[in-house]
Order: structure tokens, then C-alpha cells, then sequence
């Protein structure tokens, strides 16, 4: 193949984009991803079969302080204790990566998948697992509340996490009234460095739905 | 005695009596008729000529005109020139009155009087001249001071403790009051949130401060062009800019300052209680900072506009900059509930280090999600480590904070850029995390001397490698290429500099390749770290790198490998990639580099395996990015295959 100068001129276009910004996520040349459907699966009862990851997750619904960093974090040198994945979970691979705050955030990829669409007054289950790129301490997944949806789970916490490991939640939502189509998800964990946050949209339906949304959007 | 008769006598008198008369008449005539005696014309005195002051009542006095056989009996005023025309009180009077205009300049009225006597008799023009002068000059002076909520290292913002500060720099206009166009004057506030007036006194006005620092082409270099507009109606590059309106009319001839103060908008509990009137003036203020720390070492930067979006549907975690806008754009989150960033410096610092380094020097970062102790891509190190390095200079104070708000608690992202690695042999320093980066520059600049750290070269000497060798570096922007530079430039601070960029885990950097490096990070596969550059020939022998996604995708360490080819004259290449992915779906990519510009992309839309791409090359060094794109995709649009270890086998032909 030759590059022409309109593929330069066209490429150099994309490249500045790339190069824009510090934080904004560029374009890509590549198509998008089209990651295997997930199943429709019944919603199941939330946190039925997902025992607290390490135990110390407190009761759905309880009034949690709010994340406090401490100045000096311990190094994460005994992670907690991993939950085994459960036929009712669905393969990290498959689950979609939810877009991360755009300037420096927590070193976590959060991927999703909602089983079914959020239609109002019918509760849908969506799977979350929080993947540290570091190993960190005080990890806490928690979701924004908004009028109109109503969840069954309370955040989840790990006191020391670690690196490439998934830490999972099924969380049994409802949507009514004019509640909002997405939620707002807040990560935050320990480093050395500090402890940092990061804001995360999860669209409230499926991954065919969202996908098509997805598509669109890249046009 | 002689008697006279009746008749004698009445003759007499009859003659004696046309005597009289004709003698009264002054004679003439022949005595044959008697006319009325001549009327005198009255003569018009319309006064002596005045010089009064805008606004004063004015009188006119005709009261010396005169008729010498009879009276003056009317009078009539007309104004024969002069503008603007005024309205008499009445022009039949001997002394009417008017109120001298305002007027912006001396006038001159002139008007002309003439009477009439008691015989219908008109008079002669008289004419008088009245000069209005000006208002005397009145002066409307004060300070513009905003509303900042200050942050707290781990609650985030105070709003119990909000705090004026001085607006610098931005533009105020006078507007007539009722008027919202054509202001009758326009200044900007100096360093210490000053502004002065001369308006005409007496005028009464209504203050507009701009959320905009402009200083345009009317003027000498320096010149700049800072706004703050709002997108949640569309574009914020064609939004029209912040405005605060001060809701006092101020007269001119009070003579007293009138301090402009622009609320935030937020109770002290945090609730939004009207426009976040402040958040635009909070951010330019940051803005200035930064645009001092540039002046102080280059006094005569043009700098391009920049246009700053602020907008409180902006979400949390929205902030970035974009150099490919026009004018450039910084986007801030404005989300109360989350993240709202126009009080947090450091943030707001950190993008305009983006706009300061894509604009004077050179940024290679291909941007991306990050986080804190992320092993990056060196060339996003590098840029996410001089913006954070660049805010705490410009705000003079290393201690990062980034506030949010979770379901009503304040929170905030605290580091310190002076404090890394926060223990000694701490293992998470590395030349691939924009910590390190931030620490080595933060202790090259600041002064104070602390473990690992006998630098204090301010920032001249860091901006001097800034916009020349690391503009023109054929390596990658990384911390190779600026150390390298900063050694070379300072050679007698080399030692201290390699004791500061050893304590972050790297060792003595020799030249802009990274040449001789053997820290990696124990989390990703040492082959997909280093060697940086791997070198291939053309017409060489394919070689083959290590690509993973060990520390994520995208943007980090390993998920893109770099190689390095040299043309020594002018040819056609062809460089060709393969992964070893075995999935149907994979897709290798590449992009060709040279001194920071894209000479060639291996990509396309539809995946093509292997990947080739042919193009025209000068003599030069090329380098190739390339990747699975598994691997070196952005995640959110994600691939057709699985990230994960991946040989790549490149050719150069």
C-alpha cells in the first residue's frame, strides 16, 4: 500500500487530535468493539450468590462516612481475599469498560454489564468489577445517588487490593419515574502517592443497546 | 385804542395756531398737509456671550434692547447655531432660560434676538454666543474581588470559609446606565485587582466585569487572550464570555472608590443559592498565575488564545485540554454534586501546563485515562508529570489538591509533587510514572533543600529546554530527552541531577534514547519495558518486541513499543508489523514519528493483518509506534480480541 498525501493530511488530522489533550481520550482509527452480548440473564436477588468480596463490605443500604484518605496508607502487602467468579458472573472479557474521569484519576478499570434494559419500575442486575492497574489500599466502589433509582447494594470496600485483580458487585437497580438513564459511579483508592478518585458513567442498558449507542456516537 | 373785530380775532388765531403746528412738524411741506412724525426702529441687545458648564441653567437676557421714540414691546429668540438645539423656556420673553446640554466636548450655542417696539417696529438681529463646557472629568475607581472557596487537604472545599480575593487582569467596562452597548469606557484591573475610570462627571453607571484577560494587538508584546465562557448552550467557542454585572449604579462625581465584589453564588453549607458568579474570575485567576511563571522567563510571549469552558452541567471528571480547538479549549467539570474544579488551582494549573507545553514546546502525549501510580507511556509521563509540575510553580505551592463531592461529603485528592517517592527505595518511582516526573521537575526548580534534592535552578533554565531541545528532540518527549537537555545545558549541576533522577528509581540518563536503563517496574515484563527504542535497519532483519498489557492499555507502559530506523538518503520505505495474536480479529498498527511529527500511519479502518504501510522518507530518524491494538487502542472503543502479551515481528524495506 502507498500513502498518498490525502491518507498524511487525513492522518496528521487524527494524530493531532491525539496529541490534543492531556487527559481527553482521542479518537482511534480502529472500528468498535463489538464484545459478545451478554445474556439476559434473570435478574437474581442482589448480592444473593456475590458474598462481600472481603467481608468487610457493610450492609446494603448502610450510611457510609465519606472516603478519607489517610496520609500515609500501608503498602498493600496482603491483598484481600478474592471472590470466586460464579456462574452468575459474567466473563471480565466480556464486560464493557466504563469511560474514567478524563484528568488524573484512580488507577482502576471499571467494566460493567446490565443484564436487560432499565425499564421504570423493573429492577435490572448489573455486574460491576473494579480491576486496580496498581495495587492500592481502601478501594471503594460506591454509587452516586439520584432521584428516581433505587439500588440494592451499599459500596463496596477492599482494604488492600491488588494489581489486575477483579473485585465484583451485582447490584439490583430500579429505575422509576424520571430517574436518570445512567449511574454515576465513584472509585477511589489508596497509593503511595495519594489517594485518588475517579468518576465513572455506567448507561443503564444493555450491551447490544449500548453498543448501537456507542456506534452511533463514534460517527 | 383801535378796536379789533370778532372775526380778526378768530383769523389770528387760526394763523397763529398753523404756526404752531407747522413749526412742531419742523416745517416743510409747504404747509399744504401735517403726517404723523417717523417711528425710531428699536435696537436688539441680546446680552453679553457666557461660557457656562454642561447641566447649569442658562439665561439669556435681551432686557438691555431699546426703542428711542417708544418702547420695546416683544421679543423674539431664536437658537441660529450650535448642537445639540435646546429648548427655550420661552423665546417671547425678554430673559429666557435653558439647561445647557451635556455635551462631551466645549459648544458653542448662538442664538438671536430681536424685538419689536410699541409701534410694530422690528429691530435689527442681535446675536449672543453661550459655550458649554464639559462636565469636569470624574473618576470611578476600585477593586474587582471574587468570591473563592479555598480548598482543605482532605475535606475538600471550605465553603464556611470563603475568601475575596482580587480579579487581576480582567476587562471592565462602564455602561451608561440603561444601556448595555457602547460603553463609555473600558479598562482592565492591574495586579492587584485595580481599576480606574475617567468618565465624565456627573454620569451615572453601571459597572460589567469580564471574565476575559486580553491583551490584543493594539498593544506591544507581551499579549494574551483568557476567557471563560459557558457550553451548556452549544459550542463555548462561540459562546459569548462570563460577564458579572454589579448591581450598584455608581455616579461618577462620587469620587469614592466602588469595590466590584463577585459572589459565588454558594451558602457557607455548600448549597447553590444563585449564579456561581465567582467560578469564571477563580479560574482566570489561576490562569494569571500560570501566565506569570511564562513571563518571568519570557517577557515577550504571544500567547494563542485560550478559551476556558466552564458550565455547572460540565460533569465530574470531564476536565481536559484540546489543542485541537480554535481557538485551543480547556474543559473543566463543573458538576457541584461530584467534581467541580474552577477552585481547584492545581487542576486548573496542570491543563494550562498542557496548553503552556503543546504550544512553546512539544508534547508527544497521546493522552488517555490515568491514574495515580500508573506506569504510563513515557511520553504521557512526561506530559502529566510537567502539568502537575508546572501548576505548583505557578502557584508557588507543591501540594496537589483535587476536591470532589460524594453523596454530599466534600473529599479531596491530595499528593505532594515535592514528596515522591514518599519513602526511600520506594520501588514505585519510575521513568514511566508521572510522578516521578513531577518530583524531578518540581526539585529541579524549587529551592529548598531536602534528601536527593541540591537543585534550585527556578525556571528560566527548565523553560530554556522547553522550547528548544525538547521542541526539537528526535526522541519521544519523555524524561529522557528533557534530562538530557537540562544536563547539558547546566553541566555543573549534572551530578546533583543524577542523584535526583536516581532517587526515582532510573538510572543516570546519558541521552534523549534512554540508553543504558535497566529499572523496570516489577509489574510489567521487563523485554516489554525496555530496551525504549529497539533498533531495526532497513532491509535489515525483521525484529520482533514484546507487547503487553500488563500495566492496562492504551497509553502504558508496554502497550505500545517504540523502534528506531535511520534513513540516510532520500527513498521509499516500507514497514511492515505482525502480532502474534492468534485471534481471528487481531489487528496490529503502527504509526511512523519524526522530530514529533506523523510522517506515515500503518492503520486502517478494516483490520489488516499484517499491516503495511509504504511511504516517501529524507534522511532522518524515524521511529516506529507500534502495537496490538488489543494492547494500544483506546479501551473505551476497545478491539475485536483480548488484550494481553503479544510479539510483534516488524520489517523495514
Amino acid at each position: 500500500m502507498t500513502t498518498n498525501n490525502l491518507r498524511l493530511v487525513i492522518g496528521a488530522s487524527l494524530l493531532c487530535l491525539l496529541m490534543a489533550a492531556c487527559d481527553k481520550a482521542p479518537p482511534q482509527p480502529e472500528p468498535a468493539a463489538a464484545p459478545p452480548a451478554p445474556a439476559d440473564t434473570p435478574a437474581a436477588p442482589a448480592g444473593q450468590d456475590v458474598p462481600a468480596p472481603s467481608g468487610e463490605a457493610p450492609p446494603a443500604g448502610a450510611a457510609e462516612p465519606a472516603p478519607s484518605p489517610a496520609p500515609e496508607p500501608p503498602p498493600p502487602t496482603e491483598p484481600s481475599p478474592v471472590p470466586k467468579p460464579t456462574a452468575m458472573e459474567p466473563p471480565l472479557d466480556s464486560m464493557r469498560v466504563a469511560m474514567a474521569s478524563a484528568k488524573i484519576s484512580v488507577p482502576v478499570d471499571l467494566r460493567y454489564q446490565v443484564d436487560g434494559d432499565a425499564m421504570q419500575g423493573k429492577p435490572v442486575t448489573v455486574h460491576l468489577a473494579a480491576v486496580p492497574r496498581v495495587a492500592g489500599a481502601r478501594l471503594r466502589v460506591e454509587l452516586k445517588h439520584a432521584p428516581g433509582l433505587q439500588v440494592s447494594e451499599g459500596p463496596l470496600e477492599i482494604q488492600k487490593a491488588s494489581a489486575a485483580t477483579p473485585y465484583r458487585q451485582r447490584l439490583s437497580v430500579t429505575r422509576s419515574g424520571a430517574g436518570p438513564d445512567h449511574l454515576r459511579v465513584l472509585v477511589t483508592m489508596e497509593m503511595t502517592e495519594g489517594m485518588a478518585f475517579g468518576y465513572y458513567t455506567v448507561p443503564l442498558a444493555s450491551g447490544i443497546t449500548a453498543q448501537k449507542q456507542e456506534s452511533v456516537k463514534q460517527r | 385804542m383801535r378796536k379789533i373785530s370778532t372775526a380778526t380775532l378768530a383769523l389770528a388765531s387760526c394763523l397763529t395756531t398753523a404756526l404752531l403746528l407747522t413749526a412742531c412738524s419742523g416745517g416743510g411741506g409747504g404747509g399744504s398737509s401735517n403726517p404723523p412724525p417717523a417711528n425710531s426702529v428699536p435696537v436688539a441687545n441680546a446680552g453679553t456671550d457666557q461660557t457656562v458648564d454642561a447641566g447649569v441653567m442658562v439665561t439669556l437676557d435681551g432686557s438691555a434692547s431699546s426703542d428711542s421714540d417708544g418702547t420695546v414691546a416683544g421679543y423674539t429668540w431664536t437658537q441660529t447655531g450650535g448642537s445639540p438645539a435646546v429648548t427655550l423656556s420661552s423665546r417671547t420673553v425678554a430673559k429666557p432660560t435653558f439647561e445647557a446640554p451635556a455635551v462631551n466636548s466645549t459648544t458653542t450655542l448662538t442664538f438671536s434676538l430681536v424685538v419689536r417696539d410699541n409701534r410694530n417696529a422690528n429691530s435689527n438681529l442681535a446675536t449672543v454666543a453661550v459655550t458649554v463646557n464639559p462636565p469636569a472629568a470624574g473618576t470611578i475607581s476600585g477593586r474587582v474581588r471574587f468570591m473563592r472557596v479555598p480548598t482543605t487537604a482532605n475535606a475538600g472545599l471550605n465553603y464556611g470559609n470563603q475568601q475575596l480575593q482580587p480579579a487581576r487582569g480582567v476587562i471592565v467596562h462602564a455602561f451608561a446606565v440603561g444601556t448595555t452597548t457602547n460603553p463609555l469606557a473600558t479598562t482592565s484591573t492591574d495586579d492587584n485587582g485595580d481599576y480606574s475610570f475617567s468618565i465624565a462627571g456627573g454620569t451615572d453607571v453601571t459597572l460589567v466585569v469580564d471574565a476575559q484577560m486580553l491583551r490584543d494587538a493594539s498593544q506591544p508584546l507581551p499579549r494574551w487572550n483568557f476567557s471563560v465562557r459557558p457550553a451548556d448552550t452549544g459550542n463555548a467557542l462561540n459562546a459569548p464570555v462570563y460577564s458579572y454585572t454589579d448591581p450598584t449604579t455608581v455616579n461618577s462625581n462620587n469620587g469614592t472608590g466602588h469595590n466590584i465584589d463577585i459572589p459565588s453564588g454558594i451558602s457557607t453549607t455548600g448549597t447553590v443559592t444563585g449564579t456561581r458568579a465567582s467560578a469564571p474570575f477563580a479560574i482566570l485567576d489561576t490562569v494569571y498565575k500560570g501566565k506569570l511563571l511564562v513571563l518571568s522567563a519570557a517577557p515577550s510571549t504571544n500567547f494563542p488564545e485560550l478559551v476556558l469552558d466552564w458550565a455547572p452541567t460540565n460533569l465530574g471528571g470531564l476536565t481536559y485540554f484540546d489543542s485541537s480547538q480554535d481557538p485551543q479549549l480547556i474543559v473543566l467539570s463543573a458538576e457541584i454534586t461530584e467534581d467541580t474544579d474552577e477552585f481547584d488551582q492545581h487542576v486548573i494549573a496542570h491543563e494550562f501546563g498542557h496548553y503552556i507545553e503543546a504550544n512553546y514546546s512539544r508534547a508527544d502525549n497521546i493522552g488517555g485515562s490515568h491514574g495515580l501510580g500508573d506506569k504510563l507511556d513515557i511520553r504521557v509521563a512526561f506530559g502529566e508529570g510537567f502539568g502537575y509540575a508546572f501548576g505548583a510553580m505557578a502557584l508557588g505551592d507543591p501540594v496537589s489538591v483535587d476536591t470532589f463531592v460524594f453523596n454530599g461529603n466534600n473529599v479531596s485528592s491530595t499528593f505532594d509533587v515535592e514528596d515522591n517517592p514518599p519513602t526511600p527505595d520506594d520501588p514505585n518511582g519510575c521513568w514511566c510514572s508521572e510522578s516521578s516526573v513531577w518530583a524531578v521537575l518540581w526539585d529541579l526548580y524549587d529551592s529548598s533543600v531536602d534528601p536527593n534534592d541540591a537543585v534550585a535552578l527556578g525556571f528560566t533554565p527548565l523553560w530554556n529546554v522547553l522550547i528548544t531541545p525538547q521542541r526539537t528532540t528526535p526522541a519521544f518527549t519523555s524524561l529522557f530527552s528533557f534530562i538530557t537537555a537540562v544536563k547539558a545545558a547546566n553541566p555543573a549541576q549534572a551530578a546533583a541531577i543524577d542523584t535526583l533522577v536516581s532517587a526515582q528509581n532510573t538510572s543516570t540518563i546519558t541521552d534523549i534514547w534512554g540508553t543504558g536503563e535497566t529499572h523496570a517496574p516489577s509489574t510489567v515484563a521487563s523485554a516489554a519495558a525496555l530496551p525504549l527504542y529497539t533498533d531495526i535497519t532497513i532491509g535489515g532483519p525483521a525484529v520482533q518486541v514484546l507487547n503487553v498489557d500488563d500495566a492496562g492499555t492504551y497509553n502504558t507502559l508496554g502497550s505500545r513499543r517504540y523502534m528506531r530506523f535511520t534513513v540516510n538518503s532520500t527513498r521509499t520505505v516500507t514497514i511492515t508489523a505482525n502480532s502474534s495474536n492468534p485471534s481471528a480479529d487481531k489487528d496490529t498498527d503502527f504509526i511512523v514519528w519524526r522530530n514529533g511529527e506523523v510522517v506515515a500511519l500503518g492503520f486502517d479502518p478494516k483490520e489488516e493483518n499484517p499491516e503495511t504501510e509504504t511511504f516517501s522518507a529524507t534522511p532522518g530518524t524515524y521511529l516506529i509506534d507500534v502495537y496490538d491494538c488489543a494492547n494500544g487502542c483506546d479501551s473505551p472503543q476497545g478491539t475485536l480480541s483480548t488484550p494481553g502479551d503479544y510479539t510483534i515481528t516488524v520489517t523495514v524495506n
